[in-house]
């Protein structure tokens, strides 16, 4: 990636602020270019996919019933989805206690992703995030001309909240990724309460975006989501996505949940668009219907793997951030191209480069076989000179 | 028009009440929800649940015995191949498009197989309606204006509305077919000419010439025009004097012809279109595209279904049998619709559209929605099989007040 695609990236905080907020896919800016950016699958058969912080084990068979139910022999799958698409709102309302009003579904937490950069910046309003951070806001800030304001990580890794709400004076919306991708760091909600207030106070018109992609993968005792924030103050609004915990990432279905003035917004944008699929929602409908211990499961599962994995890196001598997701974030200390091509060469894949990160990994969990494999990949790579 | 834009915001946000408060609106996104109505239907419609002029939908989803003819979807939905395609693909539900079995990459490249162009002359949406927005998007400014019919498929017009782009709407010829003299005329110096072929509300069909004698014409006076030739409904023509648009994408610069699996394909609820055209065209439009903006399980349907021709064959060939039945009834009714080429009519009843749909709608024939500026005089009426058709046929012909032999008859 070259610089000039940062070139967009403001600097408008003192000491805080750097021009690398926009990291490597930079999807808007390469055109139908991005997906080549991805990791391919080709390598050596069916590689192991670590890469996409993706559930190694999918949606369950419970879902597909569910979808075959619904979608049938192909009827229902020729209609519009405005009803099976108001009928997902209402189970999220429902699984979340709160009104319809309140919930806005959308085409993966991408599209909110969008839709909110759309909304609260402007060519005068900046969006603020950390650097790095999931970069799909900075992204469409940048297709847009929106400025961006980037914001360095602390020393652990995790998002600076004291240069944050410094930069964020007069912003349009900050994005808060909490946990955050791919530094795998979270927040608890008293840094979260203390963070939200202090933006009121010094920028009260500023938006903040509260992305809860991981929260489903989070063992850290006491965390808890910012919905019931949310529905209560038009300056927050959280969103989720069916890609992570639930095994939907190609289903394509994320939500937000706010202050109905929010949602309100968030609708007029997209009023009269179909831009999320019935077999999506009506697998996300499934997925909410199932057995609450399907998402206990998996964080457990997840929790599992991640320790062993964790262990590994340790035991090779190399440090991370204490991962509350379903991916690690590791300094493999050698530049992380290098490291990346060797494991793919041996059939795995791991993340890209998150600039100014260059020798941080970023690995998925995958199950405990895929990680019992993988960890002799990693380990043969750490050990041969060539990666180094 | 006489409504303020205070009024039009209100209607605009529609049922949900959802209004942000003026401190909320400060992005330009808001703003210009604040900005011009939707101009090629004349006023902003603003129905629950419907953009101006775009899809509306009742709050309630119809009942099992409804009729549907009101939103010129395929009866009978995805094929048995599709289906069967979608549910195998469902262990990959948990990767991205990227890393799935089938790629998004190996969808734009049957696509291209399929018509014979390269797959640098494809670009995919979620619905040819992402592919209409971001046209509109991607090629005009507040000084670059959409030219389309008036009335036409609404979705350009309502994008151009969003983001503060003047709209021309041209009004059609008597015959409800666009005016393409004027089309032209009012395409020079704008950023989008947008022509609907077959034209949706009304059903007619221009010759491929006139299409490209069209495209010519404003090339020569506005070469950076683009022209969008939307050809949702091309499945459904029987016209011979018709044919597609794509080989004078793939040659020419600035023009894109627009797909949708959403109708003959009977795709409408799982949101596949694709948009043809010269490589850096397409690149123009695809900066705008939402990543990840085809699911895997659709990924996977639109291959088998690419695959099918003998299927849409089938589906042209059913639909032709059930349009000939409808237009026939309200011919000899009395009320000879446009010389339909999609897999709906459009009729002049001298009633309202309302007033008709509602009518209908007492015995669970949902049609059209209004039309403006046409909504006074004309309906639109999806063909659904020749079963629903000849249930709605004997509905029309109490609403119509015609003898019910009339029907019989058809």
């Amino acid at each position: 990636m070259s610089l000039s695609r940062r070139s967009f990236v403001s600097t408008l905080t003192a000491g805080a602020a750097s021009t690398a907020f926009i990291s490597a896919r930079g999807r808007e800016g390469m055109a139908g270019l991005w997906s080549t950016l991805e990791p391919t699958a080709h390598a050596a058969g069916n590689p192991i996919i670590l890469s996409s912080n993706e559930n190694p084990l999918g949606a369950g068979p419970a879902v597909l019933d569910a979808l075959r139910k619904a979608l049938g022999a192909g009827g229902p799958g020729g209609r519009y989805p405005p009803f099976v698409q108001r009928e997902l709102q209402e189970v999220i309302a429902k699984k979340f206690g709160v009104k319809t009003e309140n919930v806005f579904v959308g085409c993966g937490s991408t599209q909110i992703l969008r839709d909110m950069t759309q909304l609260f910046t402007s060519k005068t309003k900046a969006l603020v995030g950390s650097i790095p951070t999931y970069e799909e806001c900075a992204g469409y800030a940048n297709l847009i001309g929106s400025p961006v304001t980037g914001v360095e990580l602390d020393s652990t890794l995790a998002m600076d909240l004291e240069a944050t709400v410094a930069a964020a004076k007069g912003a349009g919306l900050i994005f808060y990724c909490n946990p955050n991708n791919p530094t795998a760091t979270v927040h608890t909600p008293g840094d979260t309460d203390a963070f939200i207030k202090n933006v009121h106070r010094t920028s009260p018109d500023t938006m903040i975006l509260v992305d809860e992609a991981y929260i489903d993968y989070v063992t850290a005792p006491g965390h808890t989501s910012e919905v019931e924030r949310a529905v209560n103050d038009p300056k927050v609004v959280v969103a989720r996505t069916f890609s992570k915990a639930y095994g939907m990432a190609g289903l394509r279905v994320g939500y937000a949940i706010g202050h109905a003035e929010t949602i309100g917004a968030l609708g007029a944008w997209t009023r009269g668009e179909f831009l999320l699929n019935v077999a999506g929602l009506d697998a996300a409908i499934a997925a909410l219907g199932q057995d609450r211990t399907f998402i206990e499961k998996e964080r457990a599962r997840n929790a599992a793997a991640r320790n062993f994995t964790r262990d590994f890196f340790h035991q090779a001598g190399c440090t991370d951030t204490e991962s509350q997701t379903n991916f690690l974030f590791v300094d493999v200390k050698r530049p992380l191209a290098g490291f990346q091509r060797a494991c793919r060469e041996q059939g795995v894949l791991v993340g890209r480069p998150f600039p100014p990160l260059t020798t941080h990994a970023r690995i998925s969990i995958g199950t405990m076989e895929e990680m019992t494999q993988a960890v002799k990949v990693f380990g043969a790579v750490l050990a041969s000179r060539a990666a180094a | 028009m006489s409504l303020t834009r205070r009024q039009l915001l209100d209607q605009f946000l529609g049922a949900a009440g959802a209004r942000p408060s003026p401190d909320l609106v400060h992005g330009r996104g808001l703003e210009a929800l604040r900005g011009e109505e939707s101009a090629w239907e004349g006023q902003a419609g603003g129905q629950p649940g419907g953009r101006p002029g775009g899809f509306q939908f009742s709050s309630t989803p119809p009942g099992p015995n409804a009729v549907q003819i009101n939103s010129n979807e395929n009866p009978l939905g995805p094929g048995k191949r599709t289906m069967d395609a979608l549910y195998a693909e469902f262990g990959q539900a948990n990767r991205y498009p990227f890393n799935s079995r089938l790629k998004d990459s190996d969808l734009v490249a049957a696509i291209a197989r399929k018509l014979s162009v390269k797959a640098e002359n494809v670009t995919i949406g979620n619905g040819s309606g992402e592919l209409l927005r971001n046209a509109v998007r991607a090629f005009t400014t507040p000084e670059r204006a959409v030219v389309g019919g008036s009335p036409t498929y609404n979705s350009p017009a309502s994008t151009a509305a969003l983001i503060g782009t003047p709209v021309k709407a041209i009004p059609l010829t008597k015959d409800l077919r666009l005016d393409l003299d004027a089309m032209a005329e009012a395409a020079r110096g704008a950023g989008l000419l947008f022509l609907c072929n077959p034209n949706n509300p009304t059903a007619t069909v221009h010759s491929a010439k006139a299409i490209a004698d069209v495209i010519a014409r404003v090339h020569q006076a506005s070469p950076d025009t683009v022209v969008l030739i939307d050809e949702a409904y091309h499945d459904y023509v029987t016209d011979p004097s018709h044919a597609t648009q794509i080989p004078l994408a793939v040659s020419q610069p600035n023009v894109l012809v627009a797909r949708t699996m959403s109708k003959a394909y009977g795709m409408a609820g799982l949101r596949l279109g694709y948009a043809i055209g010269r490589p850096e065209t397409v690149a123009r439009l695809a900066r705008y595209a939402m990543p990840y903006n085809a699911n895997v399980l659709v990924l996977a349907a639109a291959i088998a279904s690419l695959g099918d021709q003998k299927h849409i064959d089938e589906e042209r060939a059913r639909n032709t049998a059930a349009r000939t039945f409808t237009v026939d009834f309200f011919t000899k009714a009395g009320y000879p619709p446009t010389d339909s080429q999609g897999n709906f009519i459009f009729v002049n009843l001298n009633r309202t559209a309302q007033d008709f749909r509602d009518a209908c709608a007492k015995d669970e024939i949902l049609v059209g929605r209004d039309f403006r500026p046409l909504e006074r005089t004309h309906s639109r009426i999806s063909i659904g099989t020749m079963a629903e058709m000849q249930k709605a046929v004997a509905v029309f012909a109490k609403v119509l007040g015609v003898p019910a032999a009339t029907a019989a008859r058809g």
